[in-house]
């Protein structure tokens, strides 16, 4: 009886499922998967044939390249300024440095790009040599390079000359080298078993990350000569500078406290069990884990410190942005496309730098998690 | 030496040290501001500003105190704040959402926005939609008009409530042949305090966005597939078991998003809109009283911040009890 519930005949065979789906099947699944969707698609699609021509058109087909001065890029017509940017290109780089002296500031580029790809790049070795160098020999040859030595031949340059993508590297670096170990000082002092230095760390972290950084600037500016003795009066670039060390180094204590908490407790202890000293454990065991477990968060903040340090402008300074918001201004290239052209061109810089930093810290994630597993 | 004792000399010596630091400071302050004659008590305040402000949202005339100016800019910046914050949380919201949707398109562009708007400086989006965009709309006598609504070079005129005439509803005038400068009536949002709200609310709205993202994505996907195995459609899991679970955890970094929001609204400091921080900057160079302005600035936005935080912790424990 039971047999006429069992089959007597094998069923014929389905095709082997696809491992992958053709192109077109996985196109019209994510595009025109529903009512709805295609819907979206289509009014995308429509919004796109819309301004996308006209975006190429005034970037691209209609835009400048070339010209002496504004009289082109006034035309009826015309896209993009190029020519403008061309030519007003050393005044964002150096800002008013003098010509003769711009070999300095490509020679103090050089010497800190290639410190820090040295210090970056996973495969190069020396790492304490690079560290070293970046830390403490750029910053002393970098000042004498730049603000110059006469004693060496290099003229002076004051401070007030500097400016353009030179200033805003500057403002970005000191505000890099100041942050890490301060933050790593301001974080363990906050996490300190004496009330005192924690008290300290608490407070100095509240007060900045409290107040806007326009606030920090105005702060170093106004009253940093306030409180140093009249002869010190520091320089007029160095006062934003402080500000922005200040503001950077407690945004990065709280990074660093966020991976110091997630390490283990037992990491410490396993350290003290084999005989390493309280400081060696933190050198040693602790720090580096803790700091590794935060790269996202420490470049991250990198690029906020680095679209931070556009606001120097309000005390006076002469940084990339304010360049070219100042550079526009100039009646021989003025025009009504010029502002626009002008903007395009410091987005795509900023875009593009803090586009390579989050890639290179996406990479430093990927080969980490491979090291872990 | 016991432990307790060693560590109880090391913070007298740091308070010592830092107690020296602020007593030379002080000192220093004090001969430097006898040497300058500025002002060292908060008694300027009353004195008469003599500035106008362009935009107000209570009574004021160049006449009243510094005092009344600084309350001015205060109300600007909570105004300014509380309605780019709105606007960021929509399109926050909207991005975020769009940026998970199966649609492949709409999730790149959603993607496209977040990326590109996170990389550029604040202060960059702000001058570009006050100088590039804003400046360059038509003068009021060529003003864009839809249905009462006025839009030119000097801002963007709205239909508003009238008291001069009784309660009436108080439409824009427009007389080319009066009036060439400005539009007269209703409710005016003047070009610098659109150029904020609208630079602050898609700069914030991109990172409202990453944030809604990472909360949808760190509900554990097990929710949808039981709320799937339950018979409930893929739109009502989303509405009614996904949603309110991402909400919970979205909650907290929202409300520090909306705290640097109206920290980040000092930039209006850059395009002239009346906001606490230009107010004050105005105040320090007319006066002098570099310590008292900064002061009384850090005092009131770390309150705000003290009241943000305390705000999410409020939250965080209420909502305890449904932590797993």
């Amino acid at each position: 009886m039971s047999e006429s519930f069992v089959r007597a005949d094998w069923a014929p065979a389905l095709p082997p499922p696809l491992h992958k789906p053709p192109l077109i099947e996985t196109m019209r699944r994510n595009l025109f998967g529903d009512a709805r969707s295609a819907a979206i698609t289509l009014a995308l699609a429509a919004l796109a044939a819309l301004s996308l021509p006209s975006l190429g058109r005034f970037l691209v087909a209609d835009a400048v390249w070339n010209a002496p001065d504004g009289a082109l890029c006034r035309a009826p017509g015309a896209g993009a300024c190029w020519a403008y940017i061309r030519v007003k290109l050393p005044y964002f780089i150096y800002g008013s440095y003098p010509v003769e002296g711009h070999w300095r500031v490509n020679l103090a580029f050089l010497l800190a790009g290639g410190l820090i790809f040295w210090l970056l790049h996973p495969r190069l070795k020396g790492k304490s040599v690079a560290a070293f160098g970046f830390f403490v020999v750029l910053p002393v040859v970098g000042f004498f390079l730049l603000h110059g030595a006469p004693s060496l031949g290099l003229s002076l340059v004051g401070t007030q000359l500097w400016g353009g993508m030179l200033v805003s590297a500057l403002a970005a670096l000191a505000g890099m080298v100041a942050a890490l170990p301060g933050g790593v000082l301001l974080a363990l002092g906050r996490r300190s078993k004496l009330p005192a230095l924690r008290f300290l760390s608490v407070g100095l972290i509240e007060f900045v990350r409290g107040a806007p950084l326009i606030a920090v600037l105005f702060m170093a500016n106004a009253m940093l000569p306030l409180f140093l003795p009249p002869d010190w009066a520091p320089d007029r670039l160095l006062r934003p500078l402080v500000g922005i060390a200040l503001f950077a180094s407690a945004y990065m204590a709280e990074v660093v406290r966020a991976g110091l908490n997630a390490i283990p407790l037992g990491q410490s202890e396993g350290a003290a069990a084999l005989g390493l000293s309280r400081v060696q454990a933190l050198r040693l065991v602790v720090l580096p884990q803790a700091l590794a477990a935060v790269i996202p968060g420490i470049v991250n903040n990198f690029i906020a410190l680095f679209k931070d340090t556009t606001l120097v402008a309000i005390v006076g300074i002469f940084d990339f942005l304010h360049t070219v918001d100042v550079a526009r201004l100039d009646p021989v290239w003025a025009g009504p496309n010029i502002a626009t052209t002008s903007y395009v061109f410091a987005g795509l810089f900023y875009l593009v730098c803090c586009l390579a930093m989050s890639s290179y810290a996406r990479g430093v994630e990927r080969r980490l998690a491979v090291g872990q597993r | 030496m016991s432990t307790r004792l060693r560590s109880l000399l090391w913070q007298i010596a740091l308070l010592g040290a830092v107690g020296g630091l602020f007593l030379a400071a002080f000192l220093n302050a004090r001969a430097n501001l006898a040497a300058r004659h500025i002002p060292t008590s908060f008694d300027f305040l009353s004195n008469v500003a003599g500035f106008g402000l362009n935009q107000s949202l209570i009574p004021y005339s160049p006449l009243d105190s510094y005092g009344r100016a600084l309350l001015v800019g205060l109300l600007n910046t909570l105004a300014v704040s509380a309605l780019a914050g709105i606007c960021a949380t929509f399109i926050g919201f909207a991005a975020g959402f769009a940026r998970l949707s199966p649609n492949w398109a709409l999730a790149k562009l959603a993607g496209l926005y977040v990326e590109t708007v996170r990389n550029i400086p604040l202060l960059l989006h702000m001058l570009f939609w006050y100088v590039a965009v804003l400046s360059a709309l038509p003068a009021p006598e060529h003003s864009h008009q839809f249905f009462g609504i006025f839009l030119s070079n000097r801002g963007l005129s709205l239909p508003g409530l009238s008291f001069t005439h009784g309660l009436a509803l108080d439409w824009p005038v427009y007389d080319p042949a009066i009036n060439r400068f400005n539009v007269e009536g209703g409710w005016r949002i003047p070009p610098e305090a659109a150029a904020l709200v609208l630079a602050l609310s898609l700069y914030t709205g991109a990172y409202i966005a990453e944030i809604v993202r990472a909360g949808v994505q760190a509900v554990p996907r097990g929710q949808s597939e039981a709320a799937a195995a339950l018979g409930l459609s893929p739109a009502q899991a989303r509405t009614k078991i996904i949603r309110p679970q991402a909400l919970r955890i979205v909650m907290p970094p929202l409300i520090s998003q909306y705290l640097a929001l109206t920290k980040n609204s000092s930039l209006a400091a850059f395009i002239g809109f009346a906001d606490l921080m230009q107010v004050s900057g105005t105040i320090l160079n007319q006066t002098g009283a570099a310590l008292q302005t900064i002061a009384i600035d850090v005092a009131l936005y770390l309150a705000l911040s003290v009241a943000t935080l305390a705000l999410i912790r409020i939250y965080e424990r209420r909502m305890q009890w449904g932590a797993r």
